[in-house]
């Protein structure tokens, strides 16, 4: 039977995610020093990075299928662009509330307009809105597929800019505030984030690979309603 | 300066936020198991009720 | 061939704005509206924030009166229904959004030619204002971007029904960066600060911006108007 291959896929990648998972917080919590600097806090820096990066990474995944069904006009490419795009508005979101925490916890502000990261992710986050808007003001069907991914491509664009944007706007004495590890992490601190990276990648993996699974899901049910309303 | 109490609680926070997200990925993948054996059952029904009839 | 087709589309755009009069008028009365506000809300006679404030504020305007000429966009071509007729030609779909693009930035140029002097009118006559050419600079090169970007997303709109709200929701995120950078490109160079290497590189982020999304215009309109 055809799906019990997509079957293996969801489930091995939720498999791997719950070992990962439970791994990175371990290591967060028991394992890795505290920062000289910051204390206790910084440990937060190893949830927050991790899912910046995811919220790139799935962007990106969108944004290459969404190319993928310009090219080729698959039909399927579109789920696959939209469903990493919406995971991404919710890793983005999530990466906007742990900076803000960090920032409360760090500086006492709820908001750092001087973050670069914070920054970017703010027009970052505005613009998977925009998509959001867009894909729910046209009705299913070929012309919203087409629209979503031309918008997704336009991202694309937009997410290196507004990168240098922020960079270019601020003060060249501003301090840095996020990357206070940079290349100094020792080794015990590298391999907790590396840890905690591939945990929260798997974790947006197996997000993806359930989605799609109950998309399909969905699909067949109403297929299987319109056999049984066939006249037999 | 910073409330180490606080932190700790933060952090706790995030640890049991997460764990509870994946647990709910691990539960709502195996349900969808389970909703797919059983749409194949019907589809095998159907397609014998199609082929008798 | 093909520099023929633009020119001509090109007349065509301006040919119909100039009987109808429709989109730079309305831009025009936008911008002094807008102008009139932002001076009352800045503080009648004395200029809460000073100039920085106010060259803020022009950029914000430059934003929203472009959304508003876009807004009326394609609507032209979608209402009376002549879209069928130009897409049965045989030019490059792409063609027509660079057309739109060269008509847009004239336009948008026509209306800053009244609204600049305006801007210094409302804003700053006595007191020290930003570099004039590096001001005129940054309009000139923010106009390309805004151009050819809202075409692209205007052509996207206009087949929607949700156009008036849509358009303004998909060009804005896009216009953080391009706001950013000309913000502050002009106001660093109000005295007693002058121009200097980062204002060069400034200007070249808006030229990078213009070929971004020229690049990205001219590949992905084709997707906008298949049907």
């Amino acid at each position: 039977m055809p799906h019990i291959a997509r079957l293996d896929r969801a489930t091995a990648a939720t498999l791997v995610a719950a070992a990962l998972m439970p791994a990175a917080v371990a290591l967060i919590f028991f394992y890795v020093p505290s920062d000289v600097d910051q204390g206790y806090s910084q440990r937060i820096f190893y949830f927050h990075v991790p899912i910046a990066i995811t919220t790139y990474a799935l962007f990106a995944w969108g944004a290459l299928n969404a190319a993928r069904y310009l090219w080729t006009g698959r039909e399927e490419l579109d789920l696959q662009s939209y469903v990493p795009m919406h995971l991404g508005v919710i890793f983005g979101s999530l990466t906007l509330v742990t900076g803000s925490i960090w920032a409360h916890i760090s500086w006492g502000t709820w908001w750092d307009w001087g973050s670069r990261e914070l920054n970017t992710f703010l027009i970052i986050f505005l613009f998977y809105c925009a998509y959001f808007m867009l894909r729910f003001s046209v009705e299913p069907g070929a012309r919203r597929s087409r629209y979503s991914a031309v918008y997704a491509l336009l991202g694309v664009g937009l997410i290196p800019l507004s990168v240098l944007a922020v960079r270019i706007a601020q003060d060249a004495l501003h301090p840095i505030v996020f990357r206070s590890n940079g290349v100094n992490m020792d080794g015990s601190m590298f391999f907790t984030f590396c840890v905690a990276l591939a945990a929260m990648l798997s974790l947006a993996v197996s997000m993806y690979l359930v989605e799609m699974r109950g998309k399909r899901v969905d699909e067949r049910l109403a297929h299987l309603r319109r056999l049984l309303r066939e006249p037999a | 300066m910073i409330d180490e109490s606080a932190v700790r609680s933060v952090a706790a926070v995030y640890g049991i936020a997460w764990v509870a997200t994946l647990a709910y990925v691990v539960i709502l993948n195996a349900k969808l198991g389970r909703i797919e054996r059983q749409l194949d059952e019907l589809a095998g029904l159907l397609e014998a009720r199609s082929g008798d009839g | 061939m093909t520099a023929r087709a633009l020119r001509a589309l090109v007349r065509k755009d301006l040919l119909v704005e100039l009987r109808g009069r429709e989109v730079v008028p309305s831009m025009a009365v936008f911008v002094g509206a807008a102008f009139v506000l932002f001076r009352f809300g800045l503080g009648g006679t004395d200029l809460a924030g000073g100039t920085r404030a106010a060259t803020g504020m022009l950029w914000v305007a430059i934003v929203f009166t472009a959304l508003v000429g876009l807004s009326r966009s394609f609507a032209h071509e979608r209402e009376g229904r002549i879209w069928d007729g130009l897409l049965a030609a045989p030019v490059d779909r792409a063609l027509f959004w660079a057309a739109r693009t060269c008509s847009t930035f004239l336009f948008l140029v026509a209306v800053q030619a009244v609204a600049l002097p305006a801007f210094w009118l409302f804003f700053l006559q006595e007191r020290a204002g930003p570099s004039y050419p590096v001001l005129v600079a940054a309009v000139l090169l923010a106009d390309v971007g805004i151009a050819c970007l809202g075409s692209l997303l205007a052509g996207l709109a206009s087949s929607l029904r949700a156009r008036e709200v849509l358009l303004p929701a998909l060009y804005l995120p896009f216009s953080i960066p391009l706001v950013l950078t000309a913000v502050r490109v002009t106001t660093d160079t109000i005295p007693p600060q002058t121009s200097g290497s980062e204002t060069l590189q400034r200007l070249g982020f808006l030229a990078l911006y213009d070929t971004v999304f020229a690049l990205l215009g001219w590949a992905l309109f084709e997707y906008v108007v298949e049907d």
